[in-house]
């Protein structure tokens, strides 16, 4: 599943220790989400959306899996 | 938990329950050869090696749970690999014990290859999703 993890943390001068520790995962999460090796469950969609203010399908485009 | 925490927790106890395994196990085993301990004490000092061999158990569970979703996935994928080959080489052996009169497989070293073959799994798959070990 495609999504804009990358691009909505670097738009806020994070890096990815910074989005691990907000969102209380580990960086390695962080750049398995990023780089689409990972994707994440419900409840860890709905923090990583309301971390940036965003609905879940602004985040992950799941176009690939419908 | 964060990653660094949850490991911190898990070697506080992980470094003791070793210590007592490995000083449990070549203590007895040097008592057997050097003492004429009697066996049912040897079997009764044995459990204490054993409690320490659960406590890893113990440990497992309670670190897996610490960890975040995407590290708990590395890890319990590298739990089914080392229960597979584990399991999957004492019952194999346990055929050729059974009809080809293979010698006996000395069991007690099924737990160190289950947890060496779980130390490779965990960077195996680490390596093949991307994870750099920190």
């Amino acid at each position: 599943m495609k999504n804009r993890i990358r691009e909505l943390r670097t738009d806020r001068g994070w890096s990815q220790a910074v989005l691990a520790e907000r969102l209380d995962v580990s960086r390695q999460t962080v750049n398995a989400l990023e780089t689409g090796r990972y994707d994440p469950s419900l409840p860890l969609a709905f923090r990583i959306a309301r971390l940036f203010g965003l609905r879940i399908e602004e985040v992950f485009d799941d176009a690939d899996s419908r | 938990m964060d990653q660094g925490r949850a490991t911190r927790r898990y070697y506080r106890v992980f470094a003791p329950a070793m210590i007592i395994f490995l000083a449990g196990s070549f203590g007895i085993a040097w008592l057997e050869d050097n003492s004429a301990t009697p066996n049912w004490l040897l079997a009764g000092l044995a459990m204490i090696p054993i409690a320490a061999l659960l406590s890893m158990f113990w440990l497992h569970w309670r670190y897996i749970r610490d960890v975040d979703e995407y590290l708990r996935q590395i890890h319990v994928k590298a739990l089914l690999f080392s229960a597979a080959v584990a399991l999957g080489i004492g019952t194999g052996w346990g055929y050729l014990e059974f009809y080809l009169d293979a010698p006996a497989l000395p069991v007690f070293w099924l737990n160190p290859l289950f947890w060496t073959v779980y130390g490779i799994g965990v960077v195996a798959f680490s390596l093949r999703d991307g994870v750099s070990q920190n």
